[in-house]
């Protein structure tokens, strides 16, 4: 990562400042997409400090709530909420999330008006729970973007999204900016939305000095975790049910056990994933030798899946199948990569297990890997 | 050590009313509610195979407080006329946080590869998918996932209702759809 970039002559707080000085000069409005997370929070200060600057106080900052998160989160919204310096909205819509731990039910609904009884925590005070802009599947990004786009102004979105995080973060903001404004990111679909990243260059460490140099508020979650044994880059504040984070599900568990109690209850697959999010029945992998063929399991497993979840894999699938027929006439094979493509049945199967929206990048995954595999086949050959 | 049979707790169970008995303060193992439950149909159908270990001075439970808190439901109450199966035991409050832990520690995890291989076993042996989560406290997702892993499609129609039916939003009667189709059939000859 290094090579890639260039360092500046001055540190990350200053930069994430002008970042967002830079969007409040570019564009109407400025809105900071708020999780109650660490990231976020810097991404927050940063703008406030700028607002406070620039005089543009209060600053807008939305926060969407997605019913499963620790108390300490929902009162550290509360606080920030409470701040001079801040109008912030508090959306409990209904709006898709993400069911990791289920094959059959690859989808949520936080605060879904008839499931109340499941709810794990009542609806807060003061909170949006209609809007003229929300359909019924929308997912959070969409609708955000959406809402903002609606208005006649244009709008930043300022979110805490650092590229330390994910190698997919880091290519989304090579790729879709460039070098001058790195810490923008336009909209596809909206022409007056863009998302600005002003801590997108901040390291985890920088992200935990930052709160104590500065004295910021925090959220309270973190010293659960930090408590409780978590090491640093496992303590998150994410989406409870999502792909990645299922696989700290446990958590919930050791931190905050009346939570948990109700979120067993609350999606299909929670106690399961809770168990097993780390071993073959949800990655695939560790299992390397088995008596049972993995085109055997791959079929058992999509026909567990939900229509729509079907159709995704299908395409996915011929795909990668087709790329790989390019390179041999041998049929996939079932353990061992093909020399060829590097491709198998066991590389396949990950595609069912990831169950549900996220196919795409699993296929992209797989079409990557193939790719890769070529150059070095290429490169090995001269 | 506590050498021979004699001298082994075990083999001085006494049965005691369980509001004689009361929870310690420090344990750290909490149970959540499926394990719970799963606790409770182990005593019902097993009854009571071991006891629970007990401070003799002050009766504060060292192991087992959770299947005394079950030995609360009338049904495990009605077994035994509230009465639970208990070993006596000495010791300081630190030996008995360590005993607490070790009973709840030294047990071991389940593989997942030899459970897969049981719940193919219970499914080729007739038990079904509703039988097996009710006796393991297995959600279906862990049961299918095992099966799964094992080569064995667990079948999904088992524990779930028939879904309703449906027809298109845009919905031509038979009667209408034969002119509807020679109208279009019309349209598409005048187009050149």
């Amino acid at each position: 990562m290094a090579d890639l970039f260039k360092t500046l002559p001055y540190d990350v707080w200053t930069a994430a400042k002008y970042r967002v000085r830079v969007a409040y000069e570019t564009y109407d409005n400025v809105v900071v997409s708020f999780s109650g997370g660490k990231d976020s929070t810097a991404a927050l200060q940063a703008t406030i400090a700028t607002a406070k600057e620039l005089r543009r106080l209060p600053v807008e900052v939305h926060f969407y709530d997605e019913e499963a998160i620790p108390p300490e989160t929902v009162e550290y919204v509360e606080r920030v909420r409470k701040l001079p310096e801040v109008c912030l909205k508090w959306f409990c819509l209904p709006l898709k999330a993400r069911n990791a731990c289920s094959a059959t039910s690859p989808d949520w609904y936080p605060f879904h008006p008839d499931e109340k009884d499941i709810w794990v925590r009542p609806l807060p005070a003061n909170v949006i729970t209609k809007h003229p802009d929300f359909r019924m599947g929308m997912e959070i990004a969409y609708f955000s973007a959406l809402m903002l786009a609606k208005r006649a102004e244009s709008t930043a979105l300022v979110m805490g999204i650092r590229m330390q995080e994910s190698i997919t973060r880091l290519r989304a903001i090579q790729h879709k900016s460039d070098s001058e404004r790195a810490f923008f990111s336009p909209s596809d679909k909206h022409k007056n939305v863009v998302k600005c990243y002003p801590v997108y260059d901040w390291l985890a460490d920088d992200i935990w000095t930052a709160p104590q140099r500065f004295g910021w508020d925090y959220n309270k979650a973190y010293d659960v975790m930090q408590k409780s044994g978590l090491s640093i880059v496992s303590q998150r504040c994410s989406p409870a049910f999502g792909e990645q984070p299922i696989r700290g599900l446990h958590r919930y568990a050791t931190c905050w056990p009346d939570l948990w109690e109700r979120m067993i209850h609350r999606v299909p697959g929670a106690a399961t994933a809770a168990r097993y999010a780390n071993t073959e029945l949800y990655t695939g992998f560790g299992a390397k030798e088995s008596d049972v063929s993995w085109k055997a399991k791959f079929e058992i497993g999509f026909a567990r899946l939900t229509p729509d979840s079907r159709d995704e894999v299908r395409d996915a699938i011929r795909k990668v199948i087709s790329i790989h027929n390019n390179y041999t006439p041998d049929v996939m094979p079932d353990h061992e990569p093909h020399p060829e493509t590097s491709m198998c049945w066991r590389k396949l199967y990950k595609i069912v297990l990831a169950g549900g929206n996220k196919f795409g990048r699993q296929e992209q995954k797989a079409t990557k890997d193939i790719l890769n595999h070529r150059i070095k086949l290429e490169e090995g050959g001269k | 050590m506590k050498i021979g049979t004699d001298n082994q707790p075990i083999g001085k169970v006494v049965w005691i009313d369980r509001s004689k008995l009361k929870a310690n303060d420090y344990n750290p193992n909490r149970q959540f509610g499926p394990e719970h439950e799963l606790l409770k149909r182990s005593i019902i159908e097993d009854g009571w195979t071991q006891p629970l270990v007990v401070h003799a001075g002050t009766r504060v439970i060292i192991d087992g407080e959770h299947r005394w808190k079950a030995s609360d439901d009338p049904r495990i109450r009605e077994m035994t006329g509230s009465l639970v199966p208990v070993v006596f035991v000495e010791a300081s409050r630190s030996h008995a946080q360590y005993s607490t832990i070790r009973h709840n520690r030294a047990r071991g995890q389940h593989g997942v590869r030899p459970m897969g291989d049981i719940v193919v076993e219970l499914i080729k042996a007739g038990k079904s998918v509703k039988d097996i989560k009710i006796q393991l406290g297995m959600e279906t997702e862990e049961i299918a996932r095992l099966a799964e892993s094992r080569g064995l499609p667990v079948l999904i129609g088992e524990d779930r209702e028939l879904a309703k039916a449906r027809i298109p939003k845009k919905w031509t009667p038979y009667s209408k759809r034969k002119s509807v189709i020679a109208e279009k059939a019309k349209k598409t000859k005048a187009e050149p």
